[in-house]
């Protein structure tokens, strides 16, 4: 079967499929809806920028996503499905991909959105003078790296090389993509914010104030800003130049800006929000009793990082010894009460695998098991048989109350279960920031961590660490590792691919153990029940397009 | 007079340019910068943000820059909030947080005061005891329980108050109590031992004896003389607070510069720290100056100046 | 204001030069001209002994002896460790096997608010301890000496007032790592500008005064001026400055031991209990309550103590 027709099924399907669920959601009669068709909802921090360049956040992605709308917009089982672009081909090399735009897709101003605002937008934040801390998201464009790096001041270059990157509009609603190499969750990549189009002429008639004001803000999705009120509220109206206005049932978008959890909470309860995704911990366990708490999937694991390179973590032994000393069950039922599952590998469940209906994590397994006399078998062959005499070392955690608990009750296991005395298995807390460079100054035996997916794929968990990766804080360097990534980096068969993930992660945890998971991630929500039809994906994401309040 | 002001303004300045360099100094010597996050960009990248904000430039060059920009009022662009400056911080924050501020100093002095009178003109009697008990209660529980306590009761239970947020006057009961409680103890036991310290003294006891009421000499001589303390105490406080404070704003979500001002150091806004740090410094050093002109007005004998032998 | 103006002299010898054996001394020697005290009871013998006759201070006193008492050997008498957890058993209500409950690692909070008391007391008497030794004394000279020197004696703590105490600590967590003894560092930088300010206010209006007038005629100098006569008559002030801000102290170190620069845990001061146990004021009142209280009730004796203190040492009062 050609591509081609692969990718046209796939735009019936997902258009079949919407307009399906499109029919259970809208309500068939107006009765069922609410009167005021306003959805508050809090983000939960102060937005530090509306322009999708720049954004960083997963607060500011969610007030991105409800005003522009990319190639794709994602919906809540992380699919990908049509937005500005109607149906896109892809060349059976994997390496090409044609997007074929809808032509009544329009700007909030009227005008029309075109493949060239694309071609711009994506130019421009890759542009080394933007200064965007995502462009990475573009790096699997043809020239998108090179690009990216170059010296901000050489403008030659960077003409040069913006002209040969490999995106192209060739005509007003046909836009060419070039990647790097075969990158099956790109089409998934195009509802990320870095790559959203934004308003040339906007943007440069405003300079970097253009994303700061609702009067002069130009946006492309279901809903448009129309105050911004700092640190308080932002609110949105529906767009009704959106080419898919008819289905959108909201009418309006308040968006609150409350960072402080307990207050987020205390207006939901009160009934001033309808939604909130900020839950503090200690309130879970009553929420989850009186029935108020929702809890999704989300694509992250926490774990804690082993220095390879420092003694006594140097050695594979002791690594998998301590991972093996630690109650996960406990540290998931006792302090966190939410349901998150114990992680005994490192890719998170969510993940599908080749294979259709299959998770990547299912076809894994699980690396090791808990088990204090094999840890203490293990450390007797590494030589630790009398743990008193066992070196003291240092966990370090930055400021957080739930980073604290963890790690007091690894420090309780880890002295109990392995016989360390107690005053040699250290706490040191750190400020963000600090931690942050003594993590990545390598300067830790032990440190606390945690990652969440970038994309649906199993490579945004495993690159991290290959030998002098930007993230590999553990200073882990195996030959037979970075060749698996490479190998399932640049294969076009999704088979071998995923072949090369499943032999890395085996390495990287059964053989290695350069990092103690510790729990797979899940995101807490609380939802009025008449909130409907929200689309809330496992990397943070939701989407209001379709949601509606329900009569109550 | 005119000397010792133009005098004071002189040395204002000179601890202002202090104050700057120092935080300068500090805010590069910890660890992080504006742009260290959990994701690591590449070097290349990296060096091209900073070039960004200049801050490839070398030190004393940011350093200068700087000066030259706080000279024209321009504290700089926000290295966080894209597309804002520190004077939006300002023009924004500035009235709200103050507009609290004002509020709760109000509030504790009309309370504080008089309790504290009164409590010293029935010294160790029960009105003594029980003013003691509420102003200890007001210390020793910081404003980070008492917050979420008044939340939790007036907004959460009995309905009677929005629980956060700026912008109607509902919404400044709960901060603005919570706010006042500790200068509002503060005011009350200084007023109190202030009077103490007067009644106690001769003058008052020869004016009782002419025949005085005692709430004639109370308000003639002692209080005016007892408000020293006050007078000294207040200066700072209305710097600080009418800049805003971190723990009432977070939790009742008040956009105000208290706030801002402890995300700047947390997210290693250089620009927002150095801006709100001289923009307090130079309120803190005005209020200061007026309170030493104050000290002047309540007793003259009072010479701030020196004297010239 | 021209006795004054000899008074402020610093050479004693005003009335111009005399031959050294001119006149025979017929009072006390020359050194124990300046004291104008009676001999027999000194001025703390006889703040003491009036202190002993102010009940509620003496209770506040009892109190805060028994509160040391407890930090030192409570937490060996509860049957429990400050660091034992028992996950199963987290976040239970007070009974009578756990009188405080537990927090929510299944630790005994009766224990941990014992162990608490330690660090926090502590922070109580240095912070106190840093506001009178150098506050006051500070605040002291510069009102005293005033003019130019008051400025700029000023001024400096102006400028400590308005660096961000965030950045400092940082750094001196960065430079020095964690610990108790920098948390005491971290307090007596900035735990003294407040007393040194209402100190130096109250020394400017009471040098004016009459009785320091006196002083002066007689021949005390500067320093006893200061810490006989001066600081003495401010004590109303000083007092309520030192026990209002040691709250403020035991809450600052639960900030500092956030950010890093405290006691590393499992060991916890009341200041950090009461702020952990806030984010479940609701589901679990009695994690914040039962160290909130404490230190409530430490500083209601310290209150206690601290007035009558007060009045104990006011020399107005002295009989």
């Amino acid at each position: 079967m050609s591509k081609k027709l692969i990718a046209i099924m796939l735009t019936v399907a997902v258009a079949l499929s919407l307009g399906l669920a499109g029919c259970a959601k809208k309500p068939a009669g107006v009765g069922d809806l609410a009167k005021d068709q306003t959805l508050r909802f809090n983000v939960g921090a102060e937005p530090e920028t509306l322009d999708p360049a720049l954004q960083t956040g997963i607060p500011e992605f969610n007030i991105g996503s409800q005003m522009y709308e990319g190639l794709t917009r994602m919906d809540g089982n992380n699919k990908p499905y049509a937005g500005v672009a109607e149906k896109w081909d892809i060349s059976s090399d994997n390496l090409k991909y044609t997007f074929h735009l809808r032509k009544n897709a329009k700007w909030s101003n009227g005008d029309p959105v075109t493949a060239k605002d694309f071609e711009w937008s994506w130019k421009r934040a890759l542009d080394p003078r933007t200064g965007s801390q995502y462009a990475y998201q573009l790096y699997y464009i043809k020239g998108g790296k090179t690009l990216n790096e170059v010296d901000a001041k050489d403008e030659a270059k960077i003409k040069q090389l913006s002209d040969a990157l490999g995106v192209k509009a060739t005509d007003d609603y046909t836009l060419e993509v070039t990647l790097e190499a075969p990158t099956p969750y790109f089409l998934g990549l195009t509802s990320f914010p870095t790559l959203y189009p934004v308003h040339r002429a906007e943007v440069e008639k405003f300079a970097d104030k253009w994303a700061t004001k609702p009067e002069q803000f130009v946006t492309n999705g279901p809903f448009k800003m129309t105050k911004w009120v700092n640190n308080q509220v932002i609110e949105m109206e529906k767009s009704k130049t959106y080419w898919d206005a008819k289905n959108v049932p909201l009418k309006k978008l308040m968006i609150y800006l409350i960072d402080d959890q307990n207050t987020g909470l205390t207006m939901w309860e009160s009934g001033q929000t309808d939604l909130d995704n900020n839950v503090p911990v200690q309130e879970i366990d009553r929420l989850k009793k009186e029935g108020k708490l929702t809890t999704l999937p989300y694509l992250g694991t926490y774990y804690y990082s082993f220095n390879v390179t420092k003694k006594p973590f140097d050695d594979p032994r002791v690594r998998k010894a301590f991972a093996m000393a630690i109650d996960r069950k406990l540290i998931t039922d006792q302090i966190l009460k939410d349901g998150r599952l114990p992680a005994y590998a490192f890719v998170c469940p969510g993940i599908p695998d080749t294979e259709a209906g299959k998770d990547f994590r299912a076809v894994g397994g699980d690396y090791f098991k808990e088990d204090i006399e094999a840890a203490k078998k293990l450390l007797a062959d590494a030589g630790y048989k009398d743990m008193k005499k066992f070196p003291s070392f240092e966990i370090i955690y930055n400021s957080s109350a739930s980073h604290k608990a963890i790690a007091e009750a690894i420090q309780e296991m880890w002295s109990k279960n392995l016989g360390i005395p107690k005053e040699k298995v250290k706490l040191h807390v750190e400020e963000w920031k600090v931690y942050l460079e003594t993590r990545d100054a390598h300067n830790f035996q032990v440190a606390r961590a945690g990652w969440i997916g970038d994309y649906v794929d199993p490579m945004t968990f495993m690159d991290m660490f290959v030998t002098n990766g930007g993230n590999n804080d553990t200073t882990y360097s195996n030959p037979k590792f970075d060749e698996l990534i490479n190998t399932a980096k640049m294969s076009a068969d999704p088979k071998v691919r995923m072949q090369a993930m499943h032999d890395a992660e085996k390495i990287l945890i059964g053989d290695d153990m350069v990092v103690a998971p510790i729990y797979y991630y899940v995101s807490n929500w609380l939802m009025k029940p008449y909130v409907k039809g929200l689309a809330i994906n496992t990397i943070g994401g939701v989407d209001f397009k379709n949601a509606w309040i329900e009569k109550h | 007079m005119a000397r010792y002001i133009l005098q004071r303004v002189f040395a204002a300045f000179v601890a202002l340019w202090i104050l700057t360099t120092v935080t300068f100094v500090l805010m590069h010597a910890i660890p992080g910068g504006p742009f260290t996050r959990e994701r690591n960009v590449p070097e290349a990248v990296m060096r091209n943000i900073e070039a960004k904000y200049h801050l490839d430039d070398p030190l004393w060059q940011q350093y200068l820059d700087y000066l030259g920009g706080v000279v024209r009022f321009d504290l700089g662009p926000s290295f966080k909030f894209q597309g804002q400056t520190v004077n939006d911080f300002i023009r924004r924050g500035f009235p709200v947080s103050a507009e609290l501020g004002i509020i709760s100093i109000i509030l504790s002095m009309a309370i504080g005061i008089p309790v504290g009178i009164i409590s010293a003109l029935r010294q160790n009697k029960w009105q003594d005891n029980v003013t003691m008990l509420v102003a200890i209660i007001g210390v020793s529980v910081p404003s980070f329980i008492i917050a979420p306590l008044l939340m939790y009761v007036f907004a959460l239970k009995l309905r009677w108050l929005p629980p956060a947020m700026w912008g109607s006057w509902r919404q400044v009961i709960m901060p603005a109590v919570a706010l006042a409680l500790l200068p509002l103890a503060t005011f009350s036991r200084l007023m109190r031992s202030s009077m103490l310290d007067v009644i106690s003294q001769d003058y008052i006891k020869t004016a009782r004896a002419k025949g005085l009421s005692e709430l004639a000499v109370t308000w003639r001589h002692a209080v005016k003389n007892a408000v020293m303390p006050i007078v000294t105490y207040l200066g700072p406080l209305i710097a600080a607070i009418l800049t805003g404070t971190f723990i009432i704003e977070q939790i009742f979500a008040i956009p105000g510069l208290g706030r801002q001002f402890v995300w700047s150091v947390n997210n290693r806004d250089y620009t927002t720290i150095l801006g709100l740090t001289i923009f307090y410094g130079a309120f803190l050093l005005l209020m200061n100056l007026v309170v030493d002109i104050i000290y002047g007005f309540l007793d003259p004998r009072i010479q701030i100046a020196g004297r010239k032998d | 204001m021209k006795a004054m103006s000899v008074a402020n002299g610093v050479n004693p010898g005003v009335f111009g030069p005399v031959p050294e054996n001119a006149f025979e001394h017929v009072g006390p020697a020359p050194e124990e001209q300046n004291l104008i005290v009676r001999p027999p009871t000194t001025y703390w013998q006889d703040a003491w002994r009036r202190l002993k006759k102010n009940f509620l201070a003496m209770c506040g006193l009892y109190v805060i002896i028994l509160f040391i008492a407890l930090a030192i050997f409570g937490p060996m008498l509860t049957g429990y460790t400050y660091f034992g957890q028992v996950l199963t058993d987290a976040n239970k209500a007070p009974s009578l096997a756990h009188w405080f409950g537990t927090d929510h690692l299944g630790r005994d909070e009766l224990t941990r608010v014992l162990y608490g008391a330690r660090i926090s007391l502590s922070i109580g008497i240095v912070a106190s301890v840093i506001n009178l030794a150098v506050g006051a004394l500070y605040g002291g000279i510069s009102g005293l000496v005033g003019g130019r020197t008051d400025n700029v004696m000023m001024r400096i703590v102006d400028i400590i007032y308005g660096i961000p105490l965030q950045l400092v600590v940082i750094l001196l967590m960065v430079v020095m790592g964690s610990g108790l003894l920098n948390i005491y560092v971290a307090l007596g930088l900035v735990y003294w500008l407040g007393m040194a300010r209402i100190v130096r206010g109250q020394v400017l209006a009471l040098k004016e005064q009459e009785f320091v007038l006196a002083a002066r005629m007689v021949g005390a100098d500067q320093r006893r001026l200061l810490l006989r006569h001066l600081i003495p008559n401010a004590m109303g002030p000083i007092i309520v400055t030192l026990t209002l801000s040691i709250p403020q102290a035991i809450f600052t170190e639960a900030w500092l031991s956030f950010i890093g620069l405290g006691v590393a845990a499992p060991q916890a001061s009341w200041g950090v209990l009461a702020s952990e146990g806030v984010g479940g004021l609701r589901s679990y009142p009695w994690q914040t309550f039962f160290p909130a209280a404490a230190i409530s009730l430490t500083m209601l004796a310290f209150n206690f103590l601290g007035d009558g203190l007060r009045d104990a040492l006011d020399p107005r009062l002295r009989r």
